[in-house]
């Protein structure tokens, strides 16, 4: 695929190696729309000289609908192709952005370092879709706009050859100004893709740092800096905008001078009857006509200079070869290696300048665990990165069974060597997807026959010590229809143990939905109809049920709220009036910052005229507030006893004259829903209508495992976190059910970058994720520094238990208390090796290992 | 300590939120010369919690950022040490403890544990710094007093230290007279 180095490419390689098919097409497409262009100027020309001249009516309709259907099929023409070249453009775009990508992903890490990430991504995105307009039409509208010219210039010699000539005249002039205009365009074009790039790397560099820009509250130095830049681009876009309508103007003023001969020799000529009338419209007309390719001309000399600087910046950017190679040379089979290391003589320049590892020399043996331990910045991490190709040494050798690595591809370490750094990188995605993150793409390259079974996945997670934290991502999800209609037996069995063990317990942590009592924590909607309506909780969904409309009208319940919602949208004018532009003060109200202005304009007109007269759509607004409010949330009010009785009034009756269900049945658990066949649960619950009550036998099948386990809503999590993750691992475990939480745990949504994962949790999903690829070779660079004291020994057990013998493990290791367990143990010091050897000896040395022990 | 100040009226909470929690936190040391209008957004911005005994507020090691005000009951201040829980200080009805947390990020050094059913009103970094932002000219008031509240409770855990050493035997009572 590659046949030239990517970065090396002309512009218009794309344009003669893509889709050369198309483009043909394209090009006879146009030639015939030609055609169609000119006919409609000799129908003109014998519509007044024969037609008209001639009074010849029936001509006169030939001519006409001849004129008519040419200018319709140049039309149509006109749009096929203009679709043809975005089309071809993009699919262009689609091969250069791909291969650009790949290019990208292989480059060696000091690009990284040097490169921000905002000017890659604004290369890679909106800088080659601007390319991709022009490489569309990059061979064709250059071939018709030529032809289109003569072919009306053409016409006009063949109407009278000395017009025609004249008025090509001031061509050649055009031609010497315009290049000069764009050459300046250009140059201020360049200036402007640069700073453009900077403006993108800047606000990259505090979007990414937002911690420590609101950390410091330093918003007038970052915006600083992007003043400087937006100023540079307004200054650059001015003299930009200067040459680019100079060129439309002279254009212009060319343009004019073309009429002005016209009707000056032309109509000369025609008063003394060397000119047919006729003659000179067409002759008009085809003046005209002659300016479109000229102008298609201009404009893709235009774009072509601009996608040529845009290409060029882009090329030069990335205009790096990657250090290591995919594929071999030779075709050949992906090496399965056996593990032996052995560095001679190996030494590392940064820069050529500095030396960050000095003639070191060592020998592994296959299946060995070796520690490399030191001070820090003695080079025992580039060691580690040197050995999975991050980097490259500068001289001497460094082998995996007697291959030079630089020799091998990067394949060949995929395959064989596993990786977890200091601070590893979780992709967002699944918990499932970073734990199969390697093991798919040996997949996908045909390395290994299949990713871990579901088994062999659960155990690594229980291996590294994540057996808990899936449970918890588990219980956080909504467990799919189908998986949930199957265990809820065993869910509602766990509502029973929490509520007959636990209960007591819990009281400061929970507030269970208890079927007589008001809930706090829940908006005073859900408190009326107790249950779950259609879904997530959304106000507007109550708003437009008719039913529960007229039952809060016909209980009277309607006019106490639209009471306490004018109350509240007062008191929350009056006391965050003064704060309204900060979103962060209205979490203590039912309001959204965004409806302030609208509330602010209804309480003013409510206070001028009788509430009952307000539009019922003002009066929703109202109702809206006081269904949202959730007094445990909102302190903004505080309802009284007699406004929670008259809810819970509301509640009973709602639930007995709208839904037929007792509410002490439902509160006993005494209505015992049929078990549904699961056809009818899921037409139940795609039905944004369906409504399932707070019953205590009643599965809430769109609320979380956690929600329906605990039937109620949590107040204070860190009280409840250890007891429910113990108990549920208990209660799941005796019924069988733990492997399907966990399965459903992994499904758990790591967020962006795993943002949704502690540093533990992120370090041991990387560790599992580099255990389960089982290469012959591990490496570790301080891969348990983060962990607790339990954690970094569960993995250290594994380490020394289940890759003893069968994995070479080179390991850096930071706390010494770790390192009796491996083979062999390597000393360094200032980019050397002091002292190598195994532990018992080193310490009996009493050397640097021996001082280094005692010193910790 | 002063227990006639302990009974507050807990049953009434639920029937005036912002105003007595305002009232609470006017009479603490902390906020006292505070403008009330300071003391309403905070009183609205705080959230009330209840422990139980045992209940942990405050865990060493994890990240600092809530300041707590004891409402009803007792905290106790202790710390692990060499695998041993040693309690350092007992707090009650109106003591302020986690000031530093809406000053600095930090991992706490120390554990917050209930002794018996416990109410708090708890206020966090971000508020804190939404507050003062809104009102700069507290901002050097609050300052000053969450660093005096740090400096009495190290010169009460000191002395309470200096006893035990002293007098091994000596009960809690004796140190909180300092």
């Amino acid at each position: 695929m590659a046949d030239t180095d990517i970065t090396k490419r002309s512009l218009f390689y794309w344009v003669y190696n893509r889709y050369r098919g198309l483009q043909v097409l394209l090009l006879v497409i146009i030639v015939v729309s030609l055609f169609f262009r000119v006919f409609p100027l000799e129908m003109q020309r014998r519509i007044i000289n024969v037609a008209i001249n001639l009074k010849m009516i029936d001509k006169l309709y030939l001519y006409c609908v001849l004129y008519m259907g040419a200018v319709l099929i140049a039309g149509l023409l006109k749009y096929l192709t203009n679709t043809m070249q975005m089309m071809i453009g993009q699919k262009i775009l689609i091969g250069m952005r791909k291969e650009l990508y790949q290019h990208i992903l292989q480059l060696p890490l000091p690009f990284f370092h040097r490169t921000q990430t905002g000017t890659i991504i604004s290369a890679l995105t909106a800088e080659l879709t601007a390319i991709a307009t022009f490489l569309g039409g990059a061979l064709a509208v250059p071939i018709t706009s030529i032809l289109t010219f003569f072919t009306f210039l053409g016409f006009m010699i063949y109407l009278n050859p000395l017009l025609g000539l004249l008025t090509m005249l001031i061509y050649p002039f055009e031609m010497a100004v315009i290049p000069l205009l764009q050459r300046w365009y250009n140059k201020y074009n360049r200036k402007r893709v640069a700073t453009t790039r900077t403006l993108a790397s800047v606000v990259n560099e505090s979007v990414t740092g937002i911690h420590e820009v609101q950390g410091n509250a330093s918003y007038i130095l970052e915006q600083g800096k992007l003043d400087r830049l937006v100023k540079k681009i307004y200054s650059l876009m001015t003299k930009l905008f200067i040459f680019k309508y100079g060129i439309k103007f002279s254009n212009n003023l060319f343009q004019s001078i073309g009429p002005f001969l016209l009707f000056l020799i032309g109509g000369y000529m025609a008063i003394h009857g060397e000119f047919t009338i006729g003659a000179l419209v067409a002759f008009l007309s085809a003046y005209e006509k002659v300016y479109d390719p000229w102008k298609e001309v201009i404009e893709y000399y235009q774009s072509y200079q601009d996608a040529r600087v845009r290409y060029k910046q882009i090329m030069t950017l990335f205009a790096y070869q990657p250090e290591f190679l995919l594929e071999p040379l030779e075709k050949r089979e992906v090496f399965n290696l056996k593990g032996e290391i052995s560095a001679t003589n190996l030494n590392y320049w940064v820069n050529d300048s500095v030396q960050l590892l000095q003639d070191i020399s060592f020998q592994i043996k296959p299946g060995n665990h070796v520690a490399l331990v030191g001070f820090s910045g003695s080079g025992k991490s580039t060691l580690s990165l040197l050995l999975s190709q991050l980097y490259r040494i500068s001289s001497g050798s460094l082998k995996i069974d007697n291959h030079e690595i630089s020799d091998l591809t990067k394949r060949d370490l995929a395959r064989n060597v596993a990786n977890v750094a200091q601070h590893p990188f979780i992709f967002t995605g699944t918990v499932r997807d970073n734990l199969l993150y390697a093991s798919n793409t040996l997949q996908k390259d045909g390395l290994i026959e299949a990713i871990p079974s579901p088994q062999e996945q659960m155990e690594m997670i229980r291996e590294v010590g994540l057996e808990e934290d899936t449970l918890r991502w588990g219980l956080r999800s909504v467990i799919p229809l189908e998986k949930a209609a199957q265990m809820r037996e065993s869910f509602l069995k766990m509502r029973e143990v929490i509520h007959h063990e636990l209960r007591n317990e819990f009281t400061q942590a929970i507030e269970f939905y208890d079927a007589h009592t008001f809930l706090h924590h829940q908006p005073i909607a859900t408190n009326l109809i107790f249950g779950t309506y259609g879904g997530a909780y959304h106000v507007d969904k109550f708003i437009t049920n008719q039913q529960f409309r007229s039952f809060l009208s016909t209980t009277g319940l309607e006019k106490k709220l639209l009471d306490l919602g004018l109350i509240i949208a007062r008191s929350t004018i009056e006391f965050l009036g003064d704060f309204r532009a900060d979103e962060y003060f209205f979490q203590g109200s039912p309001m959204s910052q965004a409806r302030f202005d609208h509330y602010e304009a209804l309480v003013k007109r409510a206070a001028k005229i009788e509430f009952d007269q307000l539009k019922s759509k003002e009066l929703e607004s109202f109702l809206q507030l006081a269904l949202d409010f959730t007094p445990g949330i909102h302190k903004i009010h505080t309802l009284n006893k007699q406004f929670e009785d008259d809810i819970l009034r509301g509640r009973s009756q709602f639930l007995k004259q709208v839904a037929d269900i007792d509410l002490d049945e439902c509160r006993d658990g005494a209505i015992q829903t049929a078990i549904l066949p699961i056809s009818d649960i899921e037409k139940q619950a795609r039905t944004t209508t369906s409504y399932t009550p707070f019953c205590f036998n009643q599965y809430l099948f769109n609320r979380t495992l956690r929600d329906n386990i605990l039937f109620g809503t949590v107040i204070n999590q860190e009280l409840i976190r250890e007891k429910l993750g113990t108990l549920a691992l208990e209660v799941f475990k005796k019924h069988g059910l733990l492997d399907d939480i966990m399965e459903i745990g992994l499904d758990f949504h790591v967020g962006s970058k795993g943002d949704n994962l502690s540093g533990g949790q992120k370090q041991k999903l990387a560790l599992a994720r580099a255990f389960l690829k089982h290469a012959p070779i591990l490496i570790m660079d301080e891969a348990t520094a983060s962990l607790d004291n339990r954690s970094q020994a569960r993995i250290q057990n594994y380490i020394e238990t289940r890759l003893r013998g069968n994995t070479t493990v080179i390991a850096v290791v930071h706390r010494l208390d770790m390192i009796s367990g491996y083979d062999h143990i390597i000393v360094m010091k200032d980019g050397k090796i002091v002292e190598a050897g195994n532990y018992q000896n080193l310490i009996e040395q009493q050397g640097v290992l021996y001082g280094l022990v005692n010193d910790s | 300590m002063d227990s006639s100040m302990t009974a507050e009226n807990n049953t009434e909470h639920s029937a005036c939120r912002i105003s007595c929690d305002s009232e609470f936190l006017r009479k603490s040391a902390t906020f006292s010369g505070v403008s009330p209008e300071v003391i309403k957004l905070f009183a609205y911005l705080s959230s009330r919690r209840s422990f139980k005994a045992g209940d942990y507020l405050i865990a060493q090691g994890e990240k600092a950022n809530q300041a707590f005000f004891v409402v009803k009951g007792t905290v106790e201040i202790t710390v692990h040490h060499r695998n041993k829980e040693i309690v350092l200080q007992e707090l009650e009805a109106h003591a302020f403890f986690g000031e530093l947390a809406l000053l600095a990020k930090f991992q706490w050094f120390f554990n917050a544990r209930a002794k018996d059913d416990l109410e708090v009103i708890v206020i966090d970094q971000k508020t804190f710094q939404k507050v003062i932002e809104k009102f700069p000219e507290s901002k050097d008031l609050l300052t000053e007093r969450v660093i005096q509240a740090r400096v009495d409770r190290l010169v009460q855990q000191t002395a309470f230290m200096i006893d035990t050493f002293l007098d091994p035997e000596a009960d809690k009572s004796s140190a909180a007279i300092v």
